[in-house]
């Protein structure tokens, strides 16, 4: 009986049961945080794929993959630096590809007329998907 | 050495055509998901949110490139991707890319 209680007892982490709720309800917070984060990145990462094969074929998704093109999707000004090191002005146009890709995903409405920014665009993504995901 | 020249610059632009505007963007996205679409101008448009004044630019640029091509049906002219010519642009400029890769690895290496 003392042989398996003293871990518990010399542990700095309090057992209260109110600790317990404390200690589950951070862990939840930030595993629900990393999981809204991933599935944001998978939708990102799903919507550019989804949406360069609409606009420029099979191919030449493979080969933008094979450069690791979209490795740092989720960071917008890299991604750009990188989209514009190849496409140029095209650039600006392959982002608006995805990212009506990605509203469309999660019902949000594109506006054309609106100036664009592509990291604002991700920013307001990612808010859909934060507030959509504890609906599921 | 020189065609191989030509061929780059050819699918450079062939690029800077297909990526030209928004519009161009959509219409790309639209008839790759709809390969068989077949229709008017303003249909089109409407389609992507536009009118056909305002697209018929950029119509116009892939028409000039070969991915779109003109028929007659009765009274009017209508738009259909030429899915041949479409392979045959994106393939170029994969290959384009794929070269472009090429020339970038070259140019990153220390001596």
């Amino acid at each position: 009986m003392s042989r398996s209680l003293a871990p518990v007892m010399s542990s700095s982490v309090s057992t209260t049961p109110q600790d317990d709720f404390r200690t589950s309800w951070k862990t939840n917070r930030t595993n629900s945080k990393l999981a809204q984060e991933k599935t944001f990145s998978s939708m990102l990462q799903l919507s550019i794929g989804e949406g360069v094969k609409a606009a420029l074929g099979q191919a030449i998704l493979g080969v933008l993959n094979g450069q690791g093109m979209f490795n740092e999707a989720t960071d917008p000004k890299e991604f750009h630096r990188k989209l514009q090191s190849v496409f140029g002005n095209g650039a600006g146009v392959l982002e608006k590809v995805i990212v009506k890709d990605l509203f469309r995903k999660l019902n949000i409405p594109y506006n054309s007329q609106e100036r664009f920014d592509y990291g604002e665009a991700l920013e307001r993504a990612k808010e859909a998907c934060a507030t959509e995901a504890p609906k599921k | 050495m020189c065609d191989g020249g030509a061929e780059k610059v050819s699918a450079a632009q062939m690029l800077e055509t297909l990526l030209a505007s928004e519009t161009t963007g959509d219409l790309l996205v639209l008839f790759h998901r709809n390969p068989g679409l077949i229709d008017t101008l303003d249909s089109i448009a409407r389609r992507i949110g536009r009118t056909g004044n305002s697209i018929e630019e950029d119509v116009r640029g892939l028409v000039n490139l070969g991915i779109l091509k003109t028929r007659r049906i009765g009274r009017s002219e209508v738009l259909l991707l030429d899915r041949a010519r479409d392979r045959e642009v994106l393939d170029a400029v994969a290959k384009h890319l794929r070269n472009l890769e090429g020339v970038e690895k070259i140019d990153n290496i220390k001596f």
